[in-house]
């Protein structure tokens, strides 16, 4: 059931007009949003209803275990054998396969080959965005930040409500679960805010990320040898934009979808494409993502405590998990590295002691402080940080490595005609790129004026809005990017 | 107790609000998509209700094309066609 098609209005219908008249009788309350959840989840295949109830369990009976124990032993064999638990259930929907086809090659290559138990495994939606709620659950009980949830009803709940369920945000049960002990409140900010947000996601994935991919970037990386420099380079540009619409856009709609059944998440971007560094894109990208990798990767692994070089590790080993979180693929793998290579190098940099003037003869001072960038070097940084990041975009969209090199052999020497490069599309993606540079909080504002006109209004807003990206999206619904992940 | 009574009267306001715009939002929708519900209606297997469905569905789109909505989504798709495929 993918968000902006019929079935899921009606299903939404649904569950607002019964949620919000059962709010007084909060367990009945939890339990709809439950089963409204294992519904939404079911419509795809319902024996993924098994996996994800499987892995609530496992989260809650392990958060229950570490909270009742006091021999930190237990606790911390508890805490393991969950976690790798949760993660042998993603590895085997999601890289049995890959690593089985690796070894498989890497025995014939020495002249070993056998035959190895290849399996046709369907990959669960939203596998990787369930595990790692999971995992950060029991990790967070296991720290002490959080207390077990008593009840198994909130936890299977925290593990499965729908909005984020598929392809996130990646909710933390902090944030999440004290929202659960509390009745939720529909106040008129979070009714305008979530109106206006579903329609900016659906605007975004359904007109902008859906053109983009249909007559540009699908074409050119099916077969990249046969465009020239000029589609090649607005095709990745264009990627650029599709995955942020089409990624974004599905955030912005679960996080409205939340706000109007009254529980709050946290933003999950903030216009990653004015980032004046890599560091800086991941503070503004798939947010939930990197502060996952951040707090329960490349911290337990030392973080930047163990010296240069050991950081400089830490940071490559988190975004190749990073990248290899995507998908199994080379082609992930790579860009993680790639992104890991650039984070290590900023980090070389800013670290780099600037000589100063000497303040007397025969002194030189050293400091390591960052200096304050001027408008032209900010320019330059953000274009650079562009560029990189769409160097990556290559490599995480092309089939396999060898399309990527033949992507990126054909920007410099390709000699074909430009075909598919249209005022639309170049328009598109300048629009869209232009939007990242607009005030940050554009949308609150916005809420906070249409919270000040009547309902009718609202609500004229609303169906003007989709019957305007009806009207101007393209034919049928492409699924979401991130699924996939 | 006495706060917690306008927030209540408050999300009842709003959560009846909200039921009449998703259903206005449905009517829209249904005109604007009167052609591909026809479609819908056909793709189910044959039962004693798929029939009046079908023919439910064909005269709400006969309307619709009375009522010129159903041109009018056609020209917009025209419209944007032309805009996408211009050089």
């Amino acid at each position: 059931m993918l968000f902006p098609t019929l079935e899921f209005a009606i299903f939404f219908f649904v569950v607002f007009t019964v949620a919000w008249a059962i709010r007084d009788r909060a367990t009945l309350h939890k339990w709809l949003l439950l089963t409204a959840s294992y519904v939404f989840y079911g419509a795809w295949d319902w024996r993924f209803c098994l996996l994800l109830f499987t892995s609530s369990a496992i989260n809650y009976a392990a958060g229950r275990v570490i909270e009742s124990s006091s021999a930190e032993t237990t606790r911390k064999w508890t805490v393991a054998i969950a976690a790798a638990a949760n993660l042998s259930i993603l590895g085997f929907f999601k890289y049995y396969g890959f690593f089985i086809e690796q070894l498989a090659d890497g025995l014939e290559r020495i002249g070993l080959e056998r035959d190895l138990p290849f399996l046709e495994i369907i990959l669960p939606v939203g596998i990787s965005f369930f595990t790692f709620q999971g995992i950060s659950y029991i990790v967070d009980v296991y720290r002490k930040e959080i207390h077990a949830s008593r009840s198994a009803l909130d936890v299977f709940l925290y593990i499965s409500f729908f909005p984020q369920l598929v392809a996130g945000p990646i909710v933390r049960a902090a944030h999440f679960m004290p929202q659960l002990d509390r009745q939720p409140q529909l106040t008129r900010n979070a009714f305008s805010f979530g109106i206006l947000l579903v329609l900016l996601g659906l605007f975004k994935k359904m007109v902008i990320a859906n053109y983009l991919a249909t007559l540009l970037v699908d074409e050119v990386f099916f077969d990249p040898t046969a465009y020239g420099r000029i589609d090649l380079l607005f095709a990745v540009y264009g990627y650029a934009v599709q995955i942020y619409c089409d990624f974004s856009g599905y955030s912005d709609i679960a996080i409205g979808i939340a706000a109007l059944l009254g529980y709050r998440f946290n933003a999950n971007f903030n216009q990653p494409y004015r980032a004046a560094s890599v560091q800086d894109f991941w503070r503004r990208w798939h947010i939930s993502l990197s502060q996952w990798l951040r707090d329960y990767l490349y911290k337990p692994m030392g973080g930047s405590r163990g010296g240069t070089l050991r950081t400089y590790r830490n940071l490559l080993v988190t975004m190749l998990l990073g990248g290899l979180w995507h998908g199994a693929a080379w082609t992930f793998i790579v860009w993680g590295a790639l992104h890991g290579v650039v984070l290590a190098i900023e980090r070389a940099l800013r670290n780099r002691p600037a000589v100063q003037e000497p303040a007397s003869a025969g002194a030189a001072a050293v400091t390591s402080q960052v200096r304050p960038a001027n408008a032209a070097t900010r320019i330059f940084n953000v274009l650079l940080t562009f560029h990189i990041v769409c160097l990556g975009w290559i490599f995480f969209r092309s089939a396999d490595i060898d399309s990527a090199f033949s992507y990126l052999s054909g920007l410099v020497f390709s000699t074909e005609e430009t075909m598919l490069m249209t005022p639309f599309l170049a328009t598109l993606i300048g629009l869209s790129l232009a939007a990242q540079f607009t005030p940050p909080d554009s949308i609150a504002r916005a809420a906070g004026v249409l919270e000040r006109r009547s309902m009718a209004f609202t609500g004229c807003i609303l169906i003007l809005g989709i019957v305007l990206i009806e009207l101007v999206s393209p034919p049928g619904v492409a699924p979401f990017i991130y699924f996939q992940f | 107790m006495t706060d917690r009574a306008p927030q209540q009267t408050t999300t009842r306001r709003l959560w009846k609000s909200g039921i009449a715009i998703m259903l206005c939002m449905f009517l829209v929708l249904a005109m604007m998509r009167s052609e591909a519900m026809v479609q819908y209606t056909m793709d189910f297997q044959s039962g004693p209700v798929t029939g009046l469905m079908v023919r439910s569905a064909q005269g709400w789109h006969a309307l619709m094309e009375r009522l010129g909505l159903a041109a009018l989504s056609q020209s917009a798709r025209d419209f944007m066609d032309d805009i996408t495929s211009a050089d």
